[in-house]
């Protein structure tokens, strides 16, 4: 029994060790502020801590834990404690000026432009895991993208190719 | 090149390391105590409920005994002595019945005097005491040579000595003014007169008893045993309970004898359950009944049987005439009443109710 539980805490901490900065870096995108993505990252966990034994594969939990934290940081929104932050801009400084621009500007997107651009441009999802993860169709996932392209070169300038 | 940059700028956000420790330490924490920690949150709701379940399934035994079904409980029921005007009072005779030895316990509006009750009362001129009186004996009144004496004054009394075989017990008169009631036990001295010289018993008017019969007394009277068992058996035996007529053959009889006996003068103490009314002398009282009669002529004669059923005084009145009729404890009554007064009847019947 202690060897079974001793396993199944180093199977939620290697979990957790994979898929932290995944977590956080959506959470980031999504939410636009550090406090609130360090929250939604330690819910999110914690709910998973409470479902780890329900997932049968790896695919299973990274789709369940992107589901997740998108929930879990639309709900931040929701509440009335919202707390004064500093912005974004000033906690993360990048090497070069083609990150720090390229960051800030699908920053300034809308958030479900944003969530769409990040899930596919930097998790490598298809649309169709994309739809699926965040329970919308294929083709509003396909409209979403090219809303945020267009929005993208407007505000980018710079001749980036979107492939 | 969009990708590119992209991902090399999120490659560059981290979480410190710090923060990821104290993740994977909640983590354990929540691992640890969570199903203590999930259902913390109810744990008052579960105890209030716990509590009123509790309390209700105790509470119900409890309820459920207070409620009336109706069901008549075993409690006794103390039935004092007092005018029965309702039925519920005849129910709970009957049920009292059952441990009645005799149908004259205390529920009967009877005199204080029971029959075995040795009491003295006054009811306004008029007396009620026991009456003792033998099966074969009827009082009959005194005849004219019996000698009389005077009691306190009043007017002569006579009285006489009944004879009681079975009972033995003697009946005195006294005279009515001045006279309380005197009972005569059932086992009192059995003395018996001569009718021709018939002594005289001293009447106290003290709780006087057949024993002491033959003690000094205020009022002195007559009495006067006249047997007859072979004349008066036959005519009570046929004597009906309701007989509606005044006069039946045994009243008749006694009808005969009061017309054919000397006066009888207000004071004529006789010893009978029923209390003479006022402005009424009883001129017979037997274990069968009494009869009254007044100055202006008014004549009540009350007969008593025994057996049938409780009934409630039924009253019928025809003129002068006033006919009264109940039946309690095993007894049963009727009162006859000519030139009297219906309070009068109504009085009688309830004494004996």
């Amino acid at each position: 029994m202690a060897e079974e539980r001793s396993r199944t805490d180093v199977s939620s901490d290697a979990v957790i060790r994979k898929y932290f900065n995944m977590v956080y870096r959506l959470a980031l995108s999504h939410t636009g502020n550090i406090s609130f993505a360090e929250d939604v990252t330690q819910d999110v966990f914690l709910k998973f801590i409470q479902k780890k034994d329900n997932f049968e594969t790896d695919e299973h939990i990274k789709a369940w834990l992107i589901r997740v934290t998108i929930n879990r940081s639309r709900s931040v929104f929701k509440t009335s404690w919202f707390v004064k932050t500093v912005p974004l801009e000033q906690e993360l400084i990048f090497e070069t000026p083609e990150k720090s621009d390229v960051y800030f500007a699908v920053q300034s997107l809308p958030s479900k432009y944003r969530t769409v651009i990040h899930l596919f441009y930097y998790e490598d999802m298809s649309v169709n895991d994309i739809a699926e993860c965040l329970s919308i169709k294929e083709n509003t996932v396909k409209s979403q993208l090219h809303r945020g392209r267009e929005m993208l070169r407007d505000k980018l300038k710079g001749g980036y190719d979107f492939v | 090149m969009f990708r590119k940059y992209y991902k090399e700028a999120n490659d560059d956000i981290k979480a410190s390391e710090k923060f990821l420790n104290s993740v994977i330490e909640n983590a354990h924490k929540q691992q640890a105590f969570s199903p203590v920690k999930k259902y913390r949150r109810y744990a008052a709701s579960l105890a209030a409920a716990a509590i009123i379940v509790s309390g209700a399934v105790i509470s119900m035994p409890l309820l459920s005994d207070k409620q009336s079904d109706g069901v008549i409980t075993d409690e006794t029921v103390t039935v004092t002595a007092c005018p029965r005007t309702d039925k519920t009072d005849t129910k709970q005779t009957n049920e009292d019945n059952e441990n009645m030895s005799a149908p004259d316990d205390g529920n009967t509006n009877v005199p204080p005097a029971s029959y075995e009750s040795t009491s003295k009362h006054s009811y306004n001129n008029y007396s009620a005491s026991k009456p003792s009186i033998a099966e074969n004996a009827r009082l009959t009144p005194a005849k004219a040579d019996t000698p009389t004496q005077k009691a306190n004054g009043t007017d002569e009394i006579q009285a006489k000595q009944i004879k009681d075989t079975d009972n033995g017990s003697i009946e005195d008169a006294a005279a009515q003014n001045n006279v309380t009631e005197s009972t005569v036990t059932a086992n009192g001295v059995s003395q018996e007169h001569n009718t021709e010289d018939s002594g005289t018993s001293d009447v106290t008017g003290n709780n006087h008893t057949a024993e002491t019969g033959g003690a000094a007394a205020e009022k002195k009277a007559l009495v006067q045993i006249v047997e007859d068992t072979a004349e008066s058996d036959p005519e009570t035996a046929q004597k009906s309970p309701n007989n509606a007529s005044l006069y039946s053959s045994p009243v008749a009889d006694s009808a005969e004898d009061i017309a054919n006996a000397e006066k009888v003068d207000i004071g004529t103490f006789y010893d009978s359950d029923v209390p003479v009314p006022r402005g009424y002398r009883c001129e017979r009282a037997a274990w069968n009944g009494y009869t009254f009669t007044s100055e202006d002529g008014a004549v009540i004669i009350v007969e008593i049987s025994y057996g049938g059923e409780d009934s409630e005084p039924y009253y019928s009145v025809n003129g002068d005439n006033i006919y009264a009729s109940f039946c309690s404890h095993n007894m049963s009554v009727t009162v006859s009443a000519s030139g009297a007064d219906i309070s009068v009847v109504e009085e009688i019947v309830n004494s004996l109710r």
